[in-house]
């Protein structure tokens, strides 16, 4: 029998992989860039995560690693398509390109290296002793918890901020937003450099609070079901959510077949995250509605064509 | 503070393009050499050796060689469908089902006279790769699923099915995952230059006849006009989704070549480790040639010397086999962003 809250709490804490991720490329996305780069910055970030978690045994400077290396990937594509004004799309595969080489190239010395520290579960007072909901929800590490929170904070800047309305008129008109004193190609700097840090954060939370290791070519295609879920959370971080969680029950559930005795060879059972996102995506297309969609996404910006 | 200022250039002569090209290699070289120089390895020392061992002997050249035949298939293969502004990223993944298609014949079919044999493999490697892209373009017409997502997943997909073969009814006597050696009617024959075999041939057979029909056909003009202005296109009278499908199956029909040239000209078998990321390399030669077939044979040779040149760092000083990627994504990048110098004229000026 598959036990039910088992799969749901691993839904959880493999959704929150994705979450962040997720976060990070709908922030970016938003301000008109695409970052095809996903990949490549979650492998930087579990590597240097994983390396930084490794020689000083601080989680904490773990993270901030991460989010730097992240960061400084997102600065780079925000370089490449901004400043050089080059195409997004083969910028994002050089960055992918990039970050699985520099980080299988730096991190193979970290190979088969066990961490001598690790976030542990924090069961909430009260609320883990709910039947169910609490053993699900309420007993995961503080990296589960934060991104509990992000989507909500996220929601609230686009939608109730200043900097919000900025980040989606770039993305949707950087003409008229530049003529109404917006900076256009400053706010797309920041919000490819942020989405790149929420991006790098995914990948340490995947080698150092998740899997507990690193091995080269870790996130095995997150990066690229990051991008669709972007696509299937119609660019709105609460649907991320539901997105991420639903993604990564739907993975469990189907890892968890061969308790069943269904002979159903294991190897093809590592196809299910890649059918999957692209079923999520046939759903999507066949309800018709992507409101969101930035309508300047993937074109690059010329300020001097403003005349 | 300072700001950049573009100036359209009224032309690029093409002697300017090549240098502001140059100059970006020559870049990306110095970049690689700052992280080969963490590996305390003396950088001018590895660039050298990069440059020795692809060109330095008769087998150092063969061996370069080796590498760029399957780089032409899967430029080829990226460059076709880059001409109609399709990309596909799937190339890998149709490399390997085209590869498994035509394998599943050596083991099952009969063997048949070399020549037969060779062409029958042929076909179906093609037919393979073409059916493993149908997917992603059928997803696209119908569907207006964007390809960049579905032909990148469907690669680990396809390895995964190359795996359940290897790893069940087709794993070697001794347990490890790979077929039994093919029998002799089954391989390319040698050139007599190294391990070069005669899929080279098949592949610049394949470059002429693309560049024909790309440039001196009506199919191809229907393509180039697809790519150039959907709009102008559907006002062409073209059938926009018939072409977009007929696109992708000759461009994973490439791809499943470059799997039959590795299992029929290198390798002799199937295993895990019949393709080194060439299909991923091939979207670098189709963009770096902009898609044109003669000019993919230029950058899949400097790829591949690229590819043996780390290969032997490796090997002689101890790098790790990722340097090659490395070396790959910072020419990419260096080259991406000369593009801006090429069209503009970029002058720096003291802003607020």
């Amino acid at each position: 029998m598959i036990d039910l809250i088992t799969i749901l709490y691993a839904a959880i804490a493999s959704g929150t992989i994705i979450l962040y991720a997720t976060i990070g490329e709908i922030i970016t996305e938003r301000s008109g860039i695409l970052n095809l780069g996903v990949e490549g910055i979650m492998l930087m970030g579990a590597f240097f995560g994983f390396y930084v978690a490794y020689t000083t045994e601080s989680l904490l400077l773990a993270i901030i690693g991460a989010a730097i290396i992240g960061g400084l990937m997102g600065l780079i594509h925000a370089f490449m398509t901004i400043t050089l004004q080059a195409n997004q799309v083969v910028s994002g595969l050089a960055l992918t390109m990039f970050g699985s080489g520099a980080s299988a190239f730096f991190g193979i010395n970290m190979v088969g290296k066990t961490l001598k520290v690790s976030f542990e579960a924090i069961p909430i007072p009260f609320f883990s002793k709910i039947p169910v909901l609490g053993e699900v929800i309420f007993n995961h590490n503080i990296l589960v918890y934060c991104a509990f929170i992000l989507p909500l904070i996220v929601w609230f800047i686009f939608n109730r901020t200043k900097w919000g309305l900025a980040l989606r008129s770039s993305g949707e008109e950087p003409l008229s937003s530049e003529i109404m004193g917006i900076k256009v190609i400053k706010v797309r700097y920041i919000a490819t450099i942020v989405g790149g840090i929420f991006i790098g954060i995914s990948g340490a939370y995947l080698s150092v609070g998740y899997s507990k290791l690193w091995v080269e070519g870790m996130t095995a295609g997150r990066g690229w079901i990051t991008i669709a879920l972007v696509i299937f959370a119609n660019w709105n971080p609460l649907i991320a959510y539901g997105g991420a969680y639903l993604f990564g029950g739907l993975t469990q559930l189907g890892l968890n077949l061969q308790k069943f005795n269904i002979a159903f060879p294991i190897v093809l059972l590592k196809s299910i995250p890649y059918v999957f996102t692209i079923l999520f995506l046939l759903f999507i297309s066949l309800k018709g509605k992507r409101s969101n969609l930035p309508k300047a996404l993937g074109e690059s910006y010329f300020r001097e064509s403003r005349g | 503070m300072f700001k950049i200022k573009l100036e359209q250039k009224e032309r690029v002569s093409k002697k300017e393009e090549l240098i502001i090209t140059l100059s970006a290699i020559g870049i990306a070289l110095i970049l690689s050499g700052i992280f080969i120089a963490f590996n305390g390895v003396n950088p001018f020392v590895a660039l050298w050796k990069v440059i020795t061992s692809a060109l330095g002997s008769s087998y150092g050249i063969s061996e370069t060689l080796v590498k760029a035949i399957p780089l032409i298939f899967t430029g080829l293969a990226v460059g076709i469908a880059l001409n109609s502004k399709l990309w596909n990223i799937g190339a890998e993944g149709q490399l390997f089902f085209g590869a498994t298609f035509a394998t599943a014949f050596v083991i099952y079919g009969p063997v048949l006279p070399k020549p037969l044999m060779l062409t029958v493999l042929v076909i179906l490697g093609a037919v393979g790769g073409a059916l493993w892209a149908a997917i992603p373009a059928l997803l696209k017409i119908k569907f207006k699923m964007n390809e960049v997502i579905s032909t990148l997943l469907l690669n680990y997909v396809a390895i995964n099915i190359a795996d359940y073969f290897l790893f069940g009814p087709w794993k070697g006597k001794d347990n490890f995952p790979y077929t039994p050696i093919f029998p002799e009617e089954a391989r390319f024959d040698r050139i007599g230059f190294g391990r070069v075999h005669t899929g080279l041939f098949l592949a610049l057979v394949l470059v002429v006849l693309l560049y024909i029909m790309l440039y001196h056909t009506k199919i191809g003009y229907k393509l180039r006009m697809t790519g150039s202005s959907l709009k102008a296109a559907k006002y062409a009278g073209i059938n926009i989704n018939k072409t977009m499908f007929m696109v992708f199956l000759m461009s994973g029909a490439l791809a499943g070549l470059a799997g039959v040239s590795q299992i029929c000209g290198i390798e002799y078998k199937l295993h895990q480790h019949i393709s080194t990321g060439y299909g991923y390399t091939g979207i670098i030669v189709a963009w770096l040639a902009r898609s044109n077939p003669f000019i993919i044979v230029i950058f899949a040779i400097f790829l591949s010397i690229i590819l043996k040149g780390a290969a032997s760092l490796q090997i002689a000083m101890r790098l790790p086999a990722a340097v090659g990627i490395v070396m790959q994504a910072l020419i990419l990048f260096a080259i991406l962003g000369s593009e801006l110098f090429k069209n503009y004229n970029v002058k720096l000026i003291r802003g607020k």
